[in-house]
């Protein structure tokens, strides 16, 4: 893995450190379970959303109108 | 009229020179001499290339200067408002430039040690044409903020943001949980790679970022990036966004870093905000 270095002393390019490879693995455990979690939750918002709009749609709603009414 | 030829016109003592009381008139030719002395109220035609010393003061419109400022300095009115000078303007001060485009790809980098509080409050950082060759790893960004040099890899950063795109939006962030390493997301989930116009612009703006005594150091950006997903689909994406890293310290700088392994190339340009 590559790093590049910028300051007012010069510009680096350097190989990453053997902390900062362990410090990449960790990052890269971190932002899959974020992104897990955010799946998770964007699942759940769109289940939530179309179970909204077949109850809409039963009473009678049509689609134009509950686009209207959601925003979407 | 009569004409007068001679080789040489001295006053009567034979030194001194000739006085002509009613003036004289020379029609054509020129007239040379070692100095002129007197008013030069009726001179006409005078070639500025000629002036060869001196300094035009500011009451007759000059910079009463004699040199060039240095590149990119502004003329400017100085401190005491009784004069002009070279420095830098008012406004923003670019701080450093770099572009990677063409060249070579890195997992991260980091911008450190141009902050300084004798001059400058707030920060700009404008990140642009991130781009990740390569298909496979998804070159989502992330951020850290450094402290003494380092970037600070403890869980104290909170972020959020708000992103549009096509005919959705997104809601990003730490949540209400705890605080992250990092902050994780510059612009979600958007897989901007392959493509050259599959690019990633970030405008980061630093909040007083070497103050110290309070207990945080908040940025604000927004991110542009565009997706042509392996689907086929194109997303097009805004979004506003804030973070902040608790610390009382001073930071000194920032990192950018691809938390999946992605290899990137990209611009970095640096702004300082005069006070």
């Amino acid at each position: 893995m590559k790093k590049h270095i910028h300051t007012p002393n010069g510009f680096k390019e350097e190989d990453y450190t053997t902390e900062e490879v362990a410090q990449a693995a960790t990052d890269k455990t971190e932002i899959e379970k974020i992104i897990a979690d955010q799946k998770t939750l964007d699942d759940k918002k769109a289940s939530d959303k179309s179970a909204a709009t077949t109850k809409l749609k039963a009473l009678g709603l049509t689609d134009d109108e509950i686009s209207a009414l959601t925003g979407s | 009229m009569s004409e007068i030829r001679v080789t040489d016109i001295k006053g009567e003592d034979g030194s001194a020179a000739v006085n002509f009381s009613k003036g004289i008139n020379i029609s054509s030719g020129v007239c040379t001499a070692t100095n002129f002395s007197g008013g030069g109220a009726n001179l006409t035609a005078l070639n500025a290339g000629n002036v060869s010393s001196g300094t035009l003061p500011t009451t007759r419109g000059g910079t009463g200067l004699t040199s060039l400022g240095a590149a990119g300095k502004a003329l400017k009115v100085n401190s005491s408002a009784n004069g002009l000078e070279y420095g830098d303007a008012g406004g923003m001060v670019k701080l450093y430039e770099y572009s990677s485009t063409g060249g070579s790809a890195v997992n991260s980098f980091t911008v450190n040690g141009y902050f300084d509080d004798s001059k400058y409050m707030h920060y700009r950082a404008i990140v642009s044409d991130v781009y990740t060759a390569a298909n496979g790893n998804a070159n989502q960004p992330s951020m850290r903020l450094n402290v003494s040099n380092s970037p600070v890899t403890s869980s104290s950063y909170v972020w959020g943001f708000d992103e549009a795109y096509a005919s959705g939006h997104h809601n990003r962030g730490n949540g209400t949980g705890g605080r992250n390493s990092s902050i994780t997301q510059l612009q979600g989930t958007w897989a901007c790679r392959g493509n050259t116009y599959e690019l990633q612009n970030f405008d980061i703006f630093f909040f007083n970022p070497t103050t110290t005594g309070l207990g945080a150091k908040f940025i604000k950006w927004t991110g542009h990036c565009h997706q042509h997903g392996d689907d086929g689909n194109r997303y097009t994406m805004a979004s506003v966004a804030t973070g902040a890293l608790v610390t009382n310290s001073a930071l000194t700088g920032f990192q950018i870093y691809s938390a999946d392994g992605s290899n990137f190339t990209y611009k970095i340009s640096l702004y300082g905000i005069l006070k």
